[in-house]
């Protein structure tokens, strides 16, 4: 679906663009950790770590992304070899998580729809997702270290009783 | 003498009587509440909350016998109905250590043909 800028009145036409078409595939939660692949949801079936709780909370999803080489950080600015993520939500729950790239924009995938690219986090704040709630960083994936995050990013996601 | 109560208005207020879920859902129903499904769930990255949208609890709403039509949307354009069938069913035959949404379809379509809901 075309995005939706009631949902988003941080968005305007324009400040974006569509990266990739809409896809079922994946989620702004998984492609927040590079995953383009997987659905992570807590919901019963989807991925997700069997020995965390399955819930909504940014608390939750905060420690499924330190699973995946990420810690917790004061800025969403640009650092040279580091990889930024930020959780938007509202009342402790998550409603979506975004990528920085190493332009410095960021990368969102809206759900089941389009992958976009954007300038800021604060961009898609203030709506339906809420605001941003954390800001996380890992350093960037290299050809040494590249496959070990990888590969953690689909180890965590492991289904609750697989 | 009264009249005779028509035999057709008879077999509709006998049909309304019918809990919803011996009823066949109508297609154009149907397939008018997964478009407005998709044009209303927002771009949420939570299957629960896309459940909660309006159009796909009515189509739970329908019951089993919309089991059919959602297993053929789903092998039509996958997509996230599995709480929905789960919702009516309660069945969830996605196995452990799957990972991805065709895995999961392909697990829910197999299902259906095994419970006699699709061929």
């Amino acid at each position: 679906m075309p995005i939706n800028h009631d949902l988003l009145p941080n968005l305007k036409p324009g400040a974006y663009r569509i990266m990739s078409p809409e896809a079922t595939q994946y989620n702004g939660i998984a492609g927040a950790a590079g995953i383009s692949e997987e659905w992570w949801d807590p919901a019963m079936g989807y991925p997700w770590p069997a020995d965390l709780p399955h819930d909504v909370s940014v608390e939750t999803l905060g420690k499924v992304y330190e699973r995946c080489g990420f810690v917790v950080c004061d800025n969403a600015e640009l650092e040279h070899g580091l990889e930024k993520i930020a959780i938007y939500g509202a009342s402790g729950e998550w409603e979506h998580a975004a990528r920085q790239l190493s332009s410095g924009k960021w990368t969102s995938k809206m759900g089941p729809d389009e992958d976009i690219e954007h300038d800021s986090p604060e961009d898609l704040a203030g709506g339906a997702f809420g605001l941003v709630v954390r800001i996380m960083k890992r350093p960037i994936a290299t050809p040494a270290n590249g496959n070990a995050f990888r590969m953690a990013s689909a180890l965590i996601a492991s289904r609750p009783d697989g | 003498m009264p009249k005779e109560a028509d035999p057709l208005d008879r077999a509709v207020e006998v049909f309304n009587q019918l809990p919803a879920m011996t009823r066949r859902p109508d297609q154009d129903d149907f397939d008018a509440l997964v478009r407005e499904w998709r044009a209303t769930r927002g771009h949420t990255s939570s299957a629960a909350k896309m459940a909660k949208n309006a159009a796909y609890q009515r189509i739970i709403a329908m019951g089993n016998a919309a089991v059919p039509l959602i297993l053929a949307e789903l092998r039509k354009q996958p997509d996230h109905w599995f709480l929905a069938i789960n919702a009516i069913t309660g069945a969830n035959p996605v196995p452990p250590g799957s990972r991805t949404v065709n895995e999961m379809v392909d697990a829910w379509l197999t299902w259906g043909a095994a419970n006699g809901y699709i061929s």
